[in-house]
């Protein structure tokens, strides 16, 4: 994948999760019932914005390397969801997965002081570390 | 118009909300050109407030009883490099969308204070603004 086409392909296909990130998220927020519900709609809204950025970050980076950036909706990522427990269930293990696919890029990315793509990835997977933390303390 | 036809109608609308935004920040992403930074800016702002009538029919749907979508219109995500084009294939989603949420709009009791027609009003309100920011970056 250290090549520059294998490169633009993997960021493609981390884009098209993202973009079903943000609608799960969203969608989520919208359809939480209980008691917490606010809270956890709120909750569910950051991070949904956090996926936005990062669907940005990579768009700039894949242009970066001279690629197009996919428009493409990775649907296996639009798990429906009703209830607080689903809902949580299903994010943790999507940034669980997350979290996985953007260790395995920064792996084959150049660690060099100052390489663009490099921090990019890194801050999405702080932010994608992140996430899981808060999702699993809500859990608790 | 019943209920349910109703929530199918917004939900045929919300898939394309979601793919407006994907779309307008994919587009964003490839402008190039002396105009690339305003014209960026113009359409991520357009982006924005997609996402936000995507959470106002998300909240209608889920109001009525109804689930909102995670399905993106697919024959909306409409790819295009040359800044032109873009301009283009925004211009004529935004005059359909007008369109169908007039359509909408006539089906709707109009009575003072009924948050669904009122949403509905300030979302082609939105697009007819976009509209017109869009004719006026072609200059016609």
């Amino acid at each position: 994948m250290t090549d520059t086409k294998g490169m633009i392909a993997a960021l493609n296909n981390a884009l098209a999760q993202e973009h079903a990130c943000i609608i799960r998220y969203s969608t989520h927020a919208a359809v939480v019932t209980g008691p917490s519900a606010e809270q956890i709609a709120a909750r569910l809204k950051e991070i949904a914005a956090d996926e936005r950025e990062h669907a940005d970050q990579l768009r700039q980076r894949i242009i970066g390397l001279g690629g197009t950036p996919t428009m493409t909706v990775a649907v296996r990522d639009l798990i429906p969801a009703t209830t607080l427990p689903q809902i949580l269930k299903v994010n943790i293990k999507e940034e669980h997965n997350a979290i996985e696919m953007y260790r395995a890029i920064l792996k084959a990315v150049p660690h060099d002081e100052g390489t663009l793509l490099y921090e990019t990835i890194e801050g999405i997977l702080k932010d994608e570390q992140e996430h899981l933390e808060e999702l699993e303390r809500l859990c608790a | 118009m019943d209920t349910k036809r109703l929530i199918a109608t917004l939900n045929e609308l919300l898939s394309k909300e979601l793919a407006s935004e994907i779309r307008y920040r994919t587009h964003a992403s490839l402008v190039t050109g002396l105009y690339a930074e305003p014209v960026m800016t113009r359409l991520k702002e357009i982006a924005n407030d997609e996402a936000a009538h995507a959470d106002k029919l998300r909240d209608r749907i889920t109001a009525l009883g109804g689930q909102p979508t995670m399905k993106v219109a697919e024959s909306d995500l409409i790819p295009a490099q040359e800044i032109n084009r873009i301009l283009a294939i925004n211009l004529k989603d935004e005059e359909d969308a007008v369109t169908q949420y007039k359509r909408l709009l006539k089906t709707l009791p109009h009575e003072e204070g009924t948050i669904l027609y009122e949403e509905i009003e300030g979302i082609v309100e939105d697009e007819q603004e976009h509209t017109e920011e869009l004719r006026r970056l072609i200059g016609r």
